[in-house]
């Protein structure tokens, strides 16, 4: 959670304040891109998506009511919800080769090789996972988010994550091992 | 490959700084939406249709005004007993339709007994001139049965 957010989201709520949007904007950006990339594997979307979630955001900040729990949540879910509507009449896969360079982009330097190949393949094998599958796999071990925040986000009880988690490493697995023969 | 330590990783994953910029300022140059408060979309639901249903009133009254005392409708133009001519009219042309249908089939088709009584006749003549023309010369068009024909034929 970023400090003083309950401030920045008063301020952007109430007064329209769009710097204190531009702040928060800042913060949770490259969270719902790095969310949206590995579920839609390609650069563009993922960019084009997060666009709109932030749009959509800062269009109806007015109707958002803080409860407490991190503002990252409310856009976690819109964000979910732009990758259905996105994908809800076409289901494209996503193949190593249609990873290439530029997908990835790292805040400082690049990693070796060998750590790139593995992150493509990562993403590739994610894709091709269930929608629940793949924002347990994002949330709980890219972004390090609690079962608690999980479940909230994506509107379940904490054990039914628990479960999906499970499920989800599992299929992983088994995606990852498949497409090493 | 360790799973858990790649996905640890793609934590580094960053956006464009050039896509974030841009997005950012067209974001933020937006104006945010109003929120649709209950009151509001009442407000604007009234506004609405208040204006329709004031209309439709006053198309109402121009058009027929409103009466308390009689509220069936009059329909002083109609004489009922010029509608009863006129349906007692329109059955008697169905009824000499149906006459004309069925008589003209009688008068122009023809029949085997027809047949054969002009069969018959031309066969008299041709055997026996006497019967032939008695029967010629009594009854041109009368009916000869067929029992007729068939003495003429053995005498």
């Amino acid at each position: 959670m970023l400090d003083g957010e309950e401030k920045l989201i008063q301020d952007a709520v109430i007064e329209g304040d769009s710097s204190a949007f531009g702040k928060l904007y800042d913060y949770y950006q490259p969270m719902i891109y790095r969310f949206v990339l590995i579920k839609v594997g390609r650069r563009e979307e993922a960019e084009d998506i997060t666009h709109q979630v932030f749009l959509r955001a800062w269009q109806s900040i007015r109707t958002y009511s803080h409860r407490g729990n991190p503002f990252g949540s409310w856009l976690y879910r819109i964000a979910r919800n732009q990758v259905i509507d996105r994908y809800r009449s076409r289901k494209d896969d996503v193949s190593l080769e249609m990873i290439d360079a530029d997908t990835l982009s790292f805040q400082t330097k690049q990693p070796d090789v060998s750590t790139r190949i593995d992150m493509e393949r990562v993403i590739a094998a994610v894709h091709r996972l269930k929608p629940d599958y793949q924002d347990v796999i994002v949330l709980r071990f890219v972004e390090d988010l609690s079962i608690s925040e999980t479940a909230e986000i994506m509107h379940k009880t904490e054990g039914a994550i628990k479960l999906i988690q499970h499920r989800a490493i599992e299929e992983l697995k088994k995606e990852l091992n498949h497409e090493s023969f | 490959m360790n799973l858990f330590e790649t996905l640890q990783k793609m934590k580094s994953v960053r956006p464009d700084p050039l896509f974030s910029e841009k997005s950012r300022r067209d974001i933020l140059m937006s104006v945010p939406q109003e929120p649709l408060l209950p009151r509001i979309v009442f407000a604007r639901f009234v506004g609405a249709t208040g204006s329709l249903v004031l209309a439709g009133i006053l198309v109402f009254i121009i058009a027929g005004g409103l009466s308390t005392t009689d509220l069936a409708p009059k329909f002083s133009s109609i004489d009922p007993v010029a509608l009863r001519a006129e349906a007692q009219a329109i059955d008697t042309q169905i009824n000499l339709l149906n006459v004309s249908y069925t008589e003209s089939p009688v008068s122009t088709a023809p029949t085997p007994l027809s047949t054969g009584k002009t069969r018959g006749i031309i066969i008299l003549d041709n055997l026996s001139s006497s019967t032939a023309q008695t029967t010629a010369s009594s009854t041109p068009t009368s009916t000869v049965s067929i029992d007729e024909v068939l003495q003429g034929l053995s005498d």
